[in-house]
C-alpha cells in the first residue's frame, strides 16, 4: 500500500481530522493530527508524542528489536535482533549515520522522516539498505518515534524495527551461514563413499573425512540451534502492565497504515481491566504482530469491507486481547498450524511471526489461538493470566 | 617451461572444503596446494607451477572475482573455477567474462564434477601454455620480414591464389615467387599451412583471441 493510494483517494491529515476513527473520546491517539488537538493525557512532559509503557522499557532495557538514532540521523545502538539483522559487528553502525544504510532514493525522504518524528509524527515506514549485503536492498519497515532521553539528556529517535517480513534478511544471514558447514559436509560425505567403494574405508583420509561428517553435522546442528534460540523471545521483566494501554499505543504505530489501506478500526476495551505481569516490550510485539496480520488479512476485501476489531476483557482469572478482521479467513485446517513454526497462510510469508507470539504469550503463562468468524474474517485471541505465570 | 605436473590451486577460506579438495585431488592424482585467501595465493603462486585455480567467490579481503579480474588484467590465464554459495547469474556472467571455466554452486557439485572442471582448466592451461611459447618463437621471425614480404605474408594468408597477389602488388610471377622463398627461409617452413597458423598466432592477442581474417 504506498502513496499513490493515498493520493488517489484524497485522503490526508485534514480530512482525517474531520472524520476521527471510531474510538472513545478519552482515547488519545498517538500521531501527529490527533497530538495538535488534543492536549496530551500521559507520558513525559515533553510531548504528547511519548507513549508511556514501552518507551521506557525500552530505554532500559535496549530491546532486542530496536534501533536509536539521534535526530540528526546519528545511530546511538542497537538492539540485539537488530543488529544480528543488519550488521556483521558494532564497527558496522557505531560513529555512522542511519542515512547512510538508506538506498539513496530514500535518503531525503529518511531525513525528512526523521525530522517529522522529532517534531511529532509517531509512525511511518522508511526503507533501509541492508549494509552487510550491498549487492541487494531490502526493504524494511520501521514504526519510530522520539523520545527524550533524560539520562542523556539528548533526545533519541527510537525505531521498532520487527514484523515477519524483517526476518527475512535475518534468516538468510543464517541460512548463508549454514551453507557453508553443509558444503563441506556434503564433500566429506561424497569422499567417504567413493573411498569405501573403492576399499579404502581403512585409510587415514577415510577416517579423517568421516571425522569431519561428525564434526560438521554437529557444527550444523549448533547453527541451527542458535537460529532457534535468537529467535525465541528473551523475556526481560514482568512489570503489572495495563494490557488496554498496551493496545492503544500498538494501535497508536500502526493507525496510519490503517487509514492508508482504508482500515476502519473498532476498539472495544473493557472499562475496568486488572493489570497484567508481562514483559511490555514483548507483548507489544505480539500485539503489533496480530494488528499487521490482521490489516494484511483485508487487503483482498473491497476497502469498505475492512473493519478490524480490537477488544479487551476479563474473562475469569485472565485478560484476553482480541484481533478481529474482516478477511478472507483462514481454512480450519490452517487455523491448527498456523502458530507452527515455518508455516504461512501469507504468500512469501516466512511463518515465523506467529510462532513467535505464541512463544511469547506462553513465556507468560498465557495461551493464543485463532477461529475463522462465520460469514467473514477471523480472529486472533490471546490470554494471559492475572496472577501471572505458574499458577 | 618446467616439466613438472602442472599443480590446481583452491583458494577457500574454509579449512574443512581444503581439506576435502585435498583428499579429492589426492584421489584423481592431481598435485594441490590451498591458500586460506587471495593475498597468501598472490605471495607464492608464482613458485607452484600452478596450472588450474578453484577460487572461492567470498573471501576474506581481496574477494574471488576481485583477484580473478587482477590476473587478467595482469595477464595471468591460468584458468579458473568458482565457487560460490550461491548460484547468481550476475557472478557466473562476470566470471564467464573473465575466462573461468566454470562456476559451481558449492553446495550442489558431485566430487566427480569438480575434477572433471580440474582437469579441464589444467588441459586448457596445457595448450595456453603451448600457444603462448609458439607465440613467443614466432614474434622474432616475423620481426624479420621486411613491410614487402609481411604485405605478402598476409595475402597468402587471406587464401589469395599467386597471380592474383602479383597481380594485386603489381609485381611479376617471378618477383612474387622470390618473396615468397624468402618470406618461408626467415620463418623457418617449408607449409603455407605453418605460414597461415603462425602468423595467426603472432597477430592473436596473448590469451589466443585470433584476428578476424579479412
Amino acid at each position: 500500500m504506498g502513496m499513490s493510494d493515498k493520493k488517489r483517494m484524497g485522503i490526508s491529515d485534514s480530512s482525517h481530522k474531520s472524520e476521527p476513527p471510531p474510538l472513545a473520546a478519552d482515547e488519545t491517539l498517538v500521531d501527529s493530527s490527533s497530538s495538535i488537538s488534543q492536549p496530551p493525557r500521559r507520558g513525559s512532559a515533553q510531548g504528547a508524542h511519548v507513549p508511556p509503557i514501552i518507551w521506557s522499557q525500552l530505554a532500559s532495557s535496549r530491546g532486542e528489536t530496536v534501533l536509536g538514532v539521534s535526530p540528526a540521523g546519528m545511530i546511538e545502538f542497537l538492539g540485539g535482533a537488530t543488529g544480528r539483522m543488519f550488521t556483521a559487528s558494532a564497527k558496522d553502525w557505531q560513529g555512522k549515520s542511519l542515512l547512510d544504510w538508506a538506498v539513496p532514493e530514500d535518503r531525503l525522504p529518511l531525513k525528512a522522516y526523521l525530522k517529522n518524528v522529532a517534531a511529532g509524527a509517531a509512525l511511518a515506514c522508511i526503507s533501509l539498505r541492508h549494509p552487510f549485503d550491498k549487492a541487494e536492498d531490502k526493504r524494511v519497515e520501521m514504526t519510530s518515534i522520539y523520545v527524550p532521553d533524560p539520562i542523556r539528556g539528548t533526545a533519541l529517535i527510537w525505531c521498532l524495527a520487527w514484523s515477519a517480513t524483517e526476518v527475512q534478511p535475518w534468516a538468510r544471514v543464517f541460512a548463508h551461514e549454514l551453507k557453508q558447514p553443509l558444503a563441506a559436509l556434503m564433500g566429506s560425505a561424497q569422499i567417504c563413499q567413493r573411498l569405501e567403494k573403492a576399499g579404502k574405508s581403512a585409510s587415514k583420509d577415510f577416517r579423517e573425512s568421516l571425522e569431519r561428517v561428525v564434526r560438521l553435522s554437529e557444527k550444523s546442528a549448533e547453527l541451527i540451534d542458535r537460529l532457534q534460540s535468537s529467535l525465541a523471545p528473551k523475556i526481560q521483566q514482568l512489570a503489572p502492565t495495563n494490557v488496554n494501554d498496551l493496545v492503544r499505543e500498538g494501535l497508536s504505530w500502526l493507525e496510519k497504515d490503517f487509514r492508508q489501506r482504508h482500515i476502519r478500526v473498532e476498539m472495544q476495551l473493557a472499562e475496568k481491566l486488572p493489570p497484567v505481569p508481562a514483559d511490555a516490550v514483548q507483548l507489544q510485539r505480539v500485539i503489533i504482530h496480530l494488528l499487521k496480520n490482521a490489516s494484511e488479512a483485508m487487503d483482498e476485501v473491497p476497502p469498505a469491507e475492512r473493519t478490524l476489531t480490537l477488544s479487551t476483557r476479563q474473562e475469569g482469572s485472565d485478560v484476553q486481547v482480541a484481533v478481529m478482521d474482516s478477511g478472507k479467513g483462514i481454512s480450519a485446517g490452517l487455523i491448527e498450524q498456523i502458530f507452527q513454526p515455518l508455516r504461512s497462510s501469507k504468500p512469501g510469508g516466512m511463518g515465523i511471526g506467529l510462532s513467535m507470539s505464541r512463544s511469547i504469550v506462553q513465556e507468560h503463562g498465557g495461551n493464543i489461538w485463532a477461529r475463522p468468524l462465520p460469514g467473514r474474517g477471523s480472529v486472533f485471541i490471546f490470554s494471559l493470566p492475572i496472577s501471572g505465570k505458574g499458577t | 617451461m618446467s616439466n613438472v605436473k602442472p599443480t590446481v590451486c583452491l583458494i577457500e577460506d574454509d579449512a574443512d572444503l581444503r581439506a576435502n579438495f585435498k583428499v579429492s585431488m589426492k584421489g584423481a592424482g592431481i598435485p594441490q596446494v590451498s591458500y586460506a585467501s587471495a593475498e597468501d595465493f598472490l605471495e607464492g603462486y608464482e613458485q607452484k607451477n600452478v596450472g588450474c585455480i578453484v577460487l572461492d567467490v567470498r573471501l576474506p579481503g581481496l574477494s574471488g572475482l576481485e583477484l580473478l579480474e587482477r590476473l587478467r588484467s595482469e595477464n595471468v590465464l591460468i584458468p579458473v573455477v568458482l565457487l560460490t554459495a550461491n548460484a547468481d547469474v550476475q557472478t557466473a556472467v562476470k566470471a564467464m567474462r573473465h575466462g573461468a571455466v566454470d562456476v559451481l554452486t558449492k553446495s550442489a557439485f558431485k566430487e566427480e564434477t569438480l575434477i572433471e572442471r580440474v582437469r579441464e582448466g589444467l588441459q586448457r592451461w596445457e595448450s595456453v601454455k603451448k600457444f603462448q611459447s609458439e607465440r613467443a618463437a614466432v614474434g622474432p621471425r616475423v620481426a624479420t620480414l621486411t613491410p614487402r614480404e609481411v604485405e605478402v605474408l598476409d595475402l597468402m594468408v587471406a587464401g589469395n591464389k599467386n597471380r592474383k597477389i602479383a597481380e594485386h602488388l603489381g609485381i611479376s610471377t617471378k618477383t612474387l615467387d622470390i618473396h615468397r622463398a624468402n618470406i618461408m627461409r626467415k620463418m623457418q617452413t617449408k607449409t603455407v599451412a605453418d605460414l597461415v597458423r603462425w602468423r595467426l598466432i603472432n597477430k592473436a592477442d596473448s590469451s589466443g583471441v585470433m584476428p578476424m581474417v579479412s
